[in-house]
């Protein structure tokens, strides 16, 4: 009963005008995103974040939200039509999703795709609707140990998901809680790392840095590989898929939806990680394996709906624990702390309306999104016409005044160029910028509560391991920690061995 | 790429050296708990720690490698990405001194004519109706202060 009075509330805050627009935009920009290669969701909220300063915070994430589940829509349009992939948890949708178009089955995939996403969505979010309560009465109990240790699996887990070398996401999890230190110390006012500079006593502006790490590394990446597209448009027909195509996608639809939801949940996990491990189980469980790759619309069905519900998924945490699971959400984190809220356990009691009212957008936005994915593809195929050297130069003014706004400093401007050089250089030799977003914007928390959680105990860290909850998921990290290694132990000796066969 | 990989290491480890002193000097105990140098010295220690570990892993399999490859292959991608650098800088030099409307006009279509040299006046073009727009979006509709020039916009 509970659930539907809070529902009422939050679609009471949604069904504004001023509210239902922000939606709108948000899903609106989201799609226009995903469906443009050569910038992706992160990109887009953190050039996006300063529109918001203006706007309240409720309508602010509303917007940033949309933005996020947009893009993951607007995604499989490129992938499908060019064969490149609009944002990264679209990759696999090329496989199968191109290969149909090339059969001149554009529409049935461009349909699948939404239709499940929006299947995905909705499913997600009434599973959102459930946990979040449930999971913030349970966080209430959390103390500065518990805290520490959900952040220590979080940042375990982020760093093995993501990919890449494990040295590396090491590597930039440890610069990540570096930078995060910069600036004066809120226990005892000591000033770190500023070298005597006013314009770093708060530490570097996250706006500024995020900037620079996603949006100027990300020109700076597409500069070498601006390209002409091929665009599959003339095949677009027959958007809605026949009762064979729904047979053959139902559940793959379902099961995307329920492990795009568990993942998205997971420390570490989201949109990218489900489509591609959706992927993988589909053709594992189909009785055609040896259809994948070649146009089957499982394929597409699969992994469209688990990044989907990867989005909703990866709210929960964020919304109850005020823990974000990926980099995206770790952004969104971001934004609620500009705007002065704290997201958490007391968020729901503190501010029901931006709790309630995000999820109840959610609703509301894949509905729209349905509506903009489908009906209007046309306008998304002309977007895909559009060369990159038009959208450069508003990226590139985007990039310079969202850098300066946020404390009105040419101070920033530079600290976003200087952040926009690493990123590429990062990027260039395959280090993965998510952990290092992630313990930027939670490395303060992240020390607040490894020192309040020492002061408590007397110094005594056996604090951590004394308190059940923070001794499992210190457990659960090691257990992680230790499988990841070892698979890839395991990956890389049969590597070697095939290398030495051959 | 790998001497790329290997500079940046070294950059790493002496990172992590600095980051490591500069912690200690903070004091990472103090009789109520932990200092403020603690969390730093941790990731200094570690960025300094994996810094010299990739250092040798990459040149005990300097036998291994393949040819030297460039930071960025193509000539044309090096030239823009210096210039949008340069732009980004030329930027931030002129926002305070001409305004931001100005120094974006000046700035965004020098960027759209050196890297796209084809159809100048239609670039330029281009840059003058983008700066109008997030000029307009930004100052008139959303009321952000952008810096102003001697013209006063």
């Amino acid at each position: 009963m509970d659930i539907f009075h809070n529902m009422q509330l939050g679609f009471g805050v949604v069904f504004t005008a001023s509210n239902l627009s922000y939606c709108f935009l948000g899903c609106l920009v989201g799609t226009l995103v995903g469906v443009l290669p050569g910038i992706g969701p992160m990109a887009a909220l953190s050039l996006l974040l300063p529109v918001t300063f203006k706007i309240p915070p409720v309508s602010s994430i509303i917007m940033l939200t949309g933005i996020f589940y947009g893009a993951m829509y607007g995604g499989s349009t490129t992938s499908i039509l060019v064969n490149i992939p609009g944002e990264a948890a679209s990759v696999v949708t090329c496989l199968d999703g191109h290969r149909m178009a090339r059969q001149g089955r554009a529409g049935a995939a461009l349909g699948i795709a939404a239709f499940g996403s929006f299947i995905a969505g909705t499913l997600s979010n009434i599973g959102l609707n459930l946990v979040s309560p449930t999971l913030c009465s349970a966080a209430l109990k959390f103390g500065p140990p518990e805290y520490f240790a959900v952040m220590t699996l979080g940042f375990v887990a982020t760093i093995f998901m993501v990919g890449g070398a494990i040295s590396k996401g090491l590597l930039m999890l440890a610069l990540g809680l570096f930078v995060s230190t910069v600036g004066t110390d809120y226990v005892n006012g000591l000033e770190r790392f500023t070298f005597g500079s006013m314009n770093l006593m708060n530490g570097f502006d996250s706006v500024a840095l995020i900037m620079g790490m996603f949006a100027l590394s990300e020109i700076l990446m597409n500069m070498e590989e601006i390209s002409v597209r091929t665009i599959l448009t003339k095949k677009v027909k027959g958007l809605l898929p026949n009762l064979k195509d729904w047979q053959d996608s139902a559940f793959p639809i379902l099961r995307g939806s329920v492990l795009g939801f568990a993942l998205g949940v997971l420390p570490g996990g989201g949109p990218v990680t489900s489509s591609f491990l959706s992927y993988s189980f589909e053709r594992r469980l189909s009785r055609h394996p040896e259809k994948f790759g070649t146009g089957a619309i499982e394929g597409v069905a699969g992994p469209e709906a688990a990044n989907n519900a990867a989005v909703a998924g990866s709210m929960i945490p964020l919304l109850s624990l005020g823990f974000p699971s990926n980099p995206v959400t770790a952004l969104l984190l971001g934004a609620l702390m500009i705007h002065g809220v704290q997201p958490g356990p007391l968020l729901m009691v503190k501010n029901p309306e931006i709790f309630w009212g995000v999820i109840a957008a959610m609703y509301l936005g894949n509905i729209m999104l349905l509506l903009l994915n489908l009906p209007l593809i046309w306008v998304w195929i002309q977007f895909l016409r559009i060369p990159y050297w038009i959208l450069f130069p508003l990226i590139f003014l985007l990039c310079a005044i969202g850098s300066y706004t946020s404390n009105s400093r040419v101070f920033d401007v530079w600290v976003m160029i200087g952040f926009g050089v690493l990123g590429f250089l990062f990027r260039k030799l395959k280090y993965e910028l998510g952990p290092f977003i992630l313990a930027m914007i939670l490395g303060p928390m992240f020390e607040q509560a490894l020192r309040q959680s020492l002061i408590i105990s007397k110094q005594n860290p056996m604090i951590f391991l004394t308190r059940p909850i923070s001794a499992s998921l210190l457990a659960a990290a090691l257990v992680l920690a230790v499988s990841f290694v070892l698979s890839r132990r395991k990956k890389a000796a049969a590597l070697s061995l095939e290398g030495k066969s051959g | 790429m790998n001497i790329c990989e290997q500079i940046l290491n070294i950059a790493w480890i002496l990172l992590g050296i600095g980051i490591c002193t500069k912690s200690i000097q903070m004091n990472l105990w103090v009789p109520a708990g932990p200092g403020s140098g603690l969390v730093p010295f941790m990731a200094g220690l570690i960025i300094g720690w994996l810094g010299l570990f990739q250092f040798i892993s990459l040149w005990s399999k300097r036998s291994e490698r393949g040819p030297e490859r460039r930071f960025v292959e193509s000539p044309i991608a090096r030239k823009r990405i210096i210039f949008l650098l340069l732009g980004f800088c030329g930027m931030a030099l002129l926002l305070p001194i001409l305004g931001f409307l100005f120094a974006a006009i000046l700035v965004t279509s020098f960027l759209l004519i050196v890297i796209e040299p084809k159809k100048i006046l239609k670039r330029i073009a281009i840059a003058v109706i983008s700066c109008f727009a997030v000029y307009t979006l930004f100052v008139t509709l959303l009321r952000v202060e952008l810096p102003r020039g001697f013209l006063g916009f």
